[in-house]
């Protein structure tokens, strides 16, 4: 794997695109616990009638986190597509299942 | 408890739809939403991976009365056939309830307009919610293989990577949550990580 001291940051070399891995609260559905993804993900920057696909491997974990996001971007009139997976494959999901930006 | 509303539903492709429903508790009393949180879905089929979720509009919530909104731009993206959906409600207790479910009709727009187009997917924000990596992401190269042909395929979305953990939002990432999330060496050499707003 790639020689990371744990203390960097790759944004000298970043293409302003990827970001991560950020923590996140595990908020197990208590909304005080929240974190605010539409925060962290910038997502604010979005003009109304954008999609945002999201796939989250264990959904209670991060319900409360899940549903303010959804709050935000619905009132923001921008789409959510949830892309379900049964396994811990966090790539393919975009590739395949989003891949034209229909449902399957 | 409240009464599960089985209705059926017919959405026309690339016009915004709309429908409202009054929610029940068994006994006819009206559900008293108050402090309640819905969430509702379409998919294709019970199985399927993707879906779309509905745009939810309390109209009344002490009158238990909802609206369930696609806009166009979204409508605009189903192919014609039957979906099924369904809506949940969440209690300020944190209980779970089926409310809503049944089958979708999408028919076909009869016109089309630039205004109808969802904007392209080329650009589209993907997030990833994911504490730890295993099954099913291959091995080493293979992951490698996935994330560059995520990025030959959609060279310009912007892509976040979150990962749950215990010590949460605001720390920093290391070498061993990276590992535990099998990330990839094209995806570190492009990506952000540890700086503000990430942490």
């Amino acid at each position: 794997m790639y020689n990371y001291t744990g203390s960097e940051t790759r944004s000298e070399i970043a293409n302003g695109l990827t970001y991560g891995p950020v923590k996140v609260n595990i908020d197990n559905g208590d909304v005080s616990s929240a974190s605010d993804w539409f925060d962290i993900c910038n997502l604010s920057s979005l003009p109304e009638g954008s999609h945002v696909a999201i796939f989250i491997d264990n959904s209670y974990a991060t319900q409360a986190s899940y549903d303010a996001l959804v709050t935000k971007l619905t009132a923001k009139n921008i789409t959510v597509i949830t892309v379900d997976y049964f396994n811990q494959d966090w790539i393919s999901p975009f590739i395949f299942n989003d891949l034209s930006g229909e449902l399957s | 408890m409240s009464v599960v509303y089985v209705n059926n539903i017919t959405v026309d492709s690339g016009e915004d739809f709309s429908q409202d429903f009054t929610l029940y508790e068994t006994g006819g009393k009206l559900v008293d939403l108050t402090n309640y949180t819905a969430k509702g879905q379409l998919r294709k089929h019970a199985d399927s991976n993707t879906a779309i979720t509905f745009q939810i509009e309390y109209i009344d919530r002490v009158k238990g009365k909802i609206a369930l909104n696609i806009p166009r731009w979204t409508t605009s993206l189903l192919k014609s056939g039957r979906y099924v959906y369904d809506v949940m409600v969440t209690k300020p207790n944190g209980n779970r309830e089926m409310v809503l479910e049944g089958t979708a009709l999408v028919r076909p727009g009869v016109s089309k307009s630039p205004e109808f187009s969802s904007p392209g997917s080329d650009d589209r924000t993907c997030i990833a919610v994911i504490s730890s990596s295993g099954v099913g992401i291959g091995t080493t190269s293979e992951v490698l293989n996935k994330w560059e042909q995520f990025r030959t395929t959609f060279p310009n979305r912007t892509f976040y990577l979150l990962q749950p953990t215990s010590d949460g939002f605001g720390n920093f990432v290391t070498e061993t949550d990276w590992d535990a999330l099998r990330v990839p060496d094209n995806f570190l050499a492009e990506t952000t990580v540890n700086i503000s707003p990430l942490i």
